[in-house]
């Protein structure tokens, strides 16, 4: 019981580390963040320009939240959900055979590719871990 | 259940304060993605993106020498109305990308002046923006634009 109290914490802190450096890499550059969201074209500019202002603070408020263990429910729920669609997107750009930055850590430039795919499965489950964890909490 | 109605609410705070810090952070771009409509480039808002201005004594010398062209980014109708002598007319909606502009003949020896209306028009920005990222090298933007020109007294047609 113990062991697993300390996996979770430890995965929390994992997560929670990566969607802070992951926030920051955005908020230090919007406009090259909405660039690389606009280049997936998917959705219309002006969701693309919002989404580009509030997702890079919600990926860090939520890996500080993570983090620290203040209100987990709320950031994990919102990690898995990001996780998801970033899923969905990657899929979309291999499928279409796209050549495209990620925009997942600004400046630090990722090509879309499989293993990007993987890493965010892997992610995604460590986040889906913790939610079904915290929910079960009383 | 009762968990489920936390996470709502944790959920929906946290996206509460992600917005605000979001839009009170970046509350110029927001004002700056207001005043301009630059064609999903969004690396058109940034800071030094944005061509130099020349003020028209310094066009005009240039001019004289016939060291730079000039680019009107009015429409046709308002630039058959009047405009700087010997200027080209690129209007901004005939532009979507800056490789619209590589396939056009313009001279990459010359200092290149685009204008406007003047006042707060932005057209004249985009296009010296897009002939930037189309690669030419030497682009600036008329102070003031076509009014100054034309106030000032220099030389112009109609056409």
């Amino acid at each position: 019981m113990k062991s697993k109290k300390y996996f979770i914490l430890a995965i929390r802190i994992l997560v929670g580390l990566i969607f802070i450096f992951s926030g920051i890499t955005k908020i230090i550059n919007p406009l090259g963040f909405a660039q690389d969201i606009q280049n997936y074209q998917i959705v219309p500019e002006f969701i693309s320009f919002w989404t580009a202002l509030i997702l890079p603070w919600l990926e860090l408020i939520c890996g500080i939240f993570l983090l620290t263990g203040i209100l987990v429910r709320g950031s994990s729920f919102w990690i898995s959900s990001m996780l998801f669609v970033f899923i969905l997107l990657i899929i979309s750009v291999l499928v279409r055979g796209q050549e495209i930055d990620c925009g997942c850590f600004g400046f630090i430039g990722h090509k879309v590719d499989w293993t990007l795919l993987l890493q965010d499965l892997i992610l995604f489950s460590l986040s889906l871990t913790i939610l079904v964890s915290s929910l079960k909490r009383k | 259940m009762r968990n489920f109605l936390k996470l709502t609410k944790e959920a929906v705070f946290i996206l509460i304060i992600a917005s605000i810090i979001g839009v009170f952070f970046n509350i110029n771009l927001i004002r700056k993605y207001a005043d301009y409509d630059f064609k999903g480039d969004f690396l058109f808002l940034e800071e030094d993106a944005l061509p130099e201005l020349i003020t028209v004594y310094e066009a005009e010398e240039l001019w004289q020498r016939g060291e730079a062209i000039f680019i009107d980014s009015r429409s046709e109708e308002e630039f058959k109305k009047g405009h700087i002598l010997g200027a080209i007319n690129i209007p901004l909606n005939s532009i979507n990308s800056p490789q619209d502009l590589k396939n056009m003949d313009i001279s990459q020896d010359k200092i290149i002046i685009a204008y406007c209306s003047g006042g707060d028009c932005k057209s004249s920005f985009y296009l010296a923006y897009f002939l930037q990222k189309a690669g030419f090298r030497n682009v600036k933007v008329l102070e003031g634009g076509w009014p100054k020109w034309f106030e000032n007294g220099l030389p112009w047609e109609k056409n």
